[in-house]
C-alpha cells in the first residue's frame, strides 16, 4: 500500500468510526481531543487500526502516538 | 504454551454465587476460551432459560481470566475487574439449563488496563452470541 | 430474576419522550457475597438486566435481547453509598420488537446507557 493510500484510507476510517468531518483529521491534529477519545474509546481506536492495517500498537508505544502525523509514520513502516 | 484450568478462583476475584465459568484455556497468545455449564442452581436462571446478562457476564469473566491467566504467569495477584462497555452484541439462541457454553475471546487490543475482546459463544455447534467487549483492570486493587 | 429481589421499583413516571422507574437496590442480595467479597460492587450485568425487567413493566410482556449495540458502563455502582437510581426507558418499535435506548444514573453519578433490541418471549 502507498502512503498516500494509507492516510486516506486512515482519516476515511477513523472520521466513521468516531464521527468526525475528515477536514478535522490532519497531521499535526492531536488524536485524542480531535476523535474526543477517552480510555475506553482510546482502546477502540487501536483495534481499529490493527483490524484495518494489521498494525499492533502496544500499551508501551501508545504514549508515542500523539498526532495523527505520528500515527501514519508508526503504521506505515509497519504494514506488511 | 497450552493450558487449561478448572481452579477458576486463581484467576478471577468473583466467588460463589457469580463465578460463570468453569474451564478456561490458552489456546495461543491472542485467543482463548472457557466453558461454562448451565447448572440447576445458577443465578442468570429464569425458568428453564438462561438470560442474555449471564451470556455477558461468562464472557466478561473470560477475559477477566485472562488478565488473571497474565497475572499469575508474572507471579502478581488477581485484580478486580470491570465491564467497561459491550458492544454489537447479537445474541442469536437462547440457551437452556443443562446446555453447556463454549466460548473463545480473541484479544484484539490492550492499552493502559484496558483490554478490548471479540467472543463468540456457542452450545454445541450453535452459535449463541458474539460481540466486543472491554474490560477495565483495577490495578490498585 | 432480580425485580423485587436485588431492586424495588417504588414508583414509575410516564412521559411522553420515556419512562422513568424510580429503583432502590438491596445491599443485601445474595449476589454481593462473590462481587466482591469484602467489597461490594453492583454487577455491570445486573444494571443491564434491571432494565430488561423495568422495560417488561412497560410491555407487560417477557422480552429477551436480540441485539444489544451499545452498552456502556460510566462508573462503577457501590449499593452501599447509591441505592437509590433513576432508570429512563425509551421504546419504540422495531423489526426485532422493540428498540430500546436507556440509561440508569443516581443522584450525581450517571451508571449505564444502553440501545439495543428487546424481542417479545414466545
Amino acid at each position: 500500500m502507498e502512503k498516500n493510500e494509507m492516510i486516506e484510507k486512515m482519516v476515511t476510517i477513523l472520521a466513521d468510526e468516531f464521527e468526525v468531518e475528515t477536514s478535522e483529521i490532519t497531521a499535526d491534529a492531536p488524536i485524542k481531543e480531535t476523535l474526543h477519545l477517552d480510555s475506553l474509546s482510546l482502546v477502540d481506536m487501536v483495534g481499529l487500526v490493527d483490524e484495518e492495517f494489521g498494525v499492533t500498537i502496544q500499551n508501551s508505544e501508545i504514549a508515542t502516538i500523539r498526532t495523527f502525523g505520528d500515527l501514519y509514520e508508526f503504521v506505515y513502516t509497519r504494514l506488511a | 504454551m497450552s493450558y487449561t484450568t478448572t481452579d477458576i478462583e486463581q484467576l478471577i476475584p468473583q466467588r460463589a454465587p457469580i463465578v460463570m465459568l468453569d474451564t478456561f484455556s490458552r489456546i495461543d497468545e491472542k485467543n482463548y476460551a472457557s466453558e461454562l455449564t448451565i447448572r440447576e442452581d445458577n443465578i442468570f436462571c429464569v425458568g428453564d432459560k438462561f438470560a442474555e446478562v449471564g451470556i455477558i457476564e461468562h464472557i466478561a469473566q473470560t477475559a477477566a481470566a485472562y488478565t488473571g491467566y497474565k497475572h499469575l504467569v508474572e507471579a502478581d495477584s488477581v485484580k478486580l475487574g470491570y465491564i467497561g462497555d459491550v458492544k454489537n452484541c447479537r445474541f442469536t439462541v437462547y440457551p437452556s439449563k443443562g446446555d453447556t457454553l463454549h466460548t473463545t475471546i480473541r484479544i484484539v487490543s490492550e492499552i493502559n488496563d484496558i483490554t478490548l475482546i471479540t467472543a463468540e459463544t456457542k452450545v454445541a455447534d450453535q452459535l449463541v452470541a458474539t460481540c466486543k467487549m472491554k474490560l477495565a483492570t483495577d490495578e490498585s486493587k | 430474576m432480580l425485580l423485587n429481589k436485588y431492586f424495588t421499583i417504588h414508583s414509575v413516571e410516564r412521559r411522553d419522550e420515556d419512562t422513568i422507574f424510580h429503583v432502590t437496590l438491596n445491599p443485601n442480595h445474595e449476589i454481593y457475597r462473590g462481587h466482591f467479597q469484602g467489597n461490594p460492587i453492583s454487577p455491570g450485568v445486573c444494571t443491564v438486566e434491571m432494565v430488561k425487567e423495568c422495560a417488561q413493566q412497560i410491555t407487560e410482556a417477557p422480552l429477551s435481547f436480540a441485539n444489544i449495540k451499545n452498552c456502556r458502563f460510566i462508573s462503577l455502582l457501590t449499593p452501599a453509598s447509591e441505592s437509590e437510581l433513576l432508570v429512563h426507558i425509551n421504546l419504540t418499535e422495531s423489526e426485532e420488537g422493540y428498540a430500546i435506548k436507556a440509561n440508569v444514573n443516581g443522584q450525581e453519578q450517571a451508571y449505564l446507557t444502553l440501545s439495543g433490541e428487546l424481542c417479545v418471549n414466545e
